[in-house]
């Protein structure tokens, strides 16, 4: 299943470190995940057999990120050599309620979507992969 | 919080200096300093050992409240533990200790330089 997540802030955590970058256009997240179901040759099961389909993917965010440092870029661009262990969140900015990646890693080299960024304001394109999705709900 | 500080270069370091010398005017208009003229209070910074100038500064960052860009142009010129500088990216997270203690941390970068605020005319005068 793939869906977006409008209207919100992410932030990074690298070595501990938090990073945020605030209102981000949209936040992609594809989750393969699904419960299927199959039966037989006998046409007249109705109820069949469940299995779960999909749990050797990870769960897949996909991102742009505006006005990125190039010092911030750089440090991905190592968590992404060194496969770093990183911990990504989206905060909605209507109600705070979060949806949390923790043990992520980056899937994709950070790619820039121009070439005549500046190093203060960097458009970049992130694609994070994690088995331990969380999420909190504000009431 | 590690931190870790910059090197004090490059044109931003003007801006840097600025928040600084407003640190120490700040601490100027403060009852123990009034009796002295703008001249002698920066005759009094300049020749304080730089342990005793890093003293007097640990006391004005507590005392004097910044602009919101003088902070800006302080915490620049410290980074966090994976080299990035502070700025907006990684000051979301931070309290107001942390916060302190980088403005403390480039502040006594700043305080150990020798400082030369007044010609040589003016000192001798």
């Amino acid at each position: 299943m793939i869906f977006k997540l409008y209207n919100c802030d992410v932030g990074i955590k690298v070595d501990g470190v938090a990073y945020e970058i605030p209102h981000v256009v949209e936040v992609q997240v594809e989750d393969p995940e699904r419960n299927r179901l199959t039966r037989g040759n006998n046409p007249t099961n109705k109820v069949g057999i469940t299995f779960k389909d999909g749990i050797r993917e990870p769960k897949r965010w996909t991102m742009p990120f505006m006005n990125m440092t190039l010092a911030l870029k750089t440090v991905l661009d190592s968590a992404f050599v060194d496969q770093t262990r990183l911990e990504v969140y989206a905060i909605s900015r209507d109600d705070g309620s979060s949806k949390m990646a923790k043990n992520a890693i980056l899937s994709n080299r950070p790619q820039q979507l121009t070439l005549d960024d500046s190093a203060e304001s960097m458009h970049v394109s992130l694609e994070f992969e994690s088995f331990d999705i969380d999420e909190v709900h504000k009431a | 919080m590690e931190i870790k500080l910059l090197p004090l270069k490059g044109p931003d370091t003007y801006w840097a200096l600025q928040s600084y010398i407003k640190l120490l005017f700040g601490l100027k208009m403060l009852p123990m300093y009034m009796g002295l003229t703008i001249e002698e209070f920066f005759v009094y910074i300049e020749q304080m050992p730089a342990d005793d100038r890093k003293k007097i500064i640990r006391e004005a960052v507590l005392m004097v409240t910044l602009d919101r860009d003088e902070v800006n142009s302080l915490i620049k010129f410290a980074a966090d533990k994976n080299g990035v500088p502070f700025g907006r990216e990684n000051t979301s997270s931070l309290d107001p200790n942390e916060y302190m203690e980088i403005i403390h941390r480039v502040t006594q970068a700043i305080a150990s330089l020798e400082p030369n605020f007044l010609t040589a005319t003016e000192k001798k005068n």
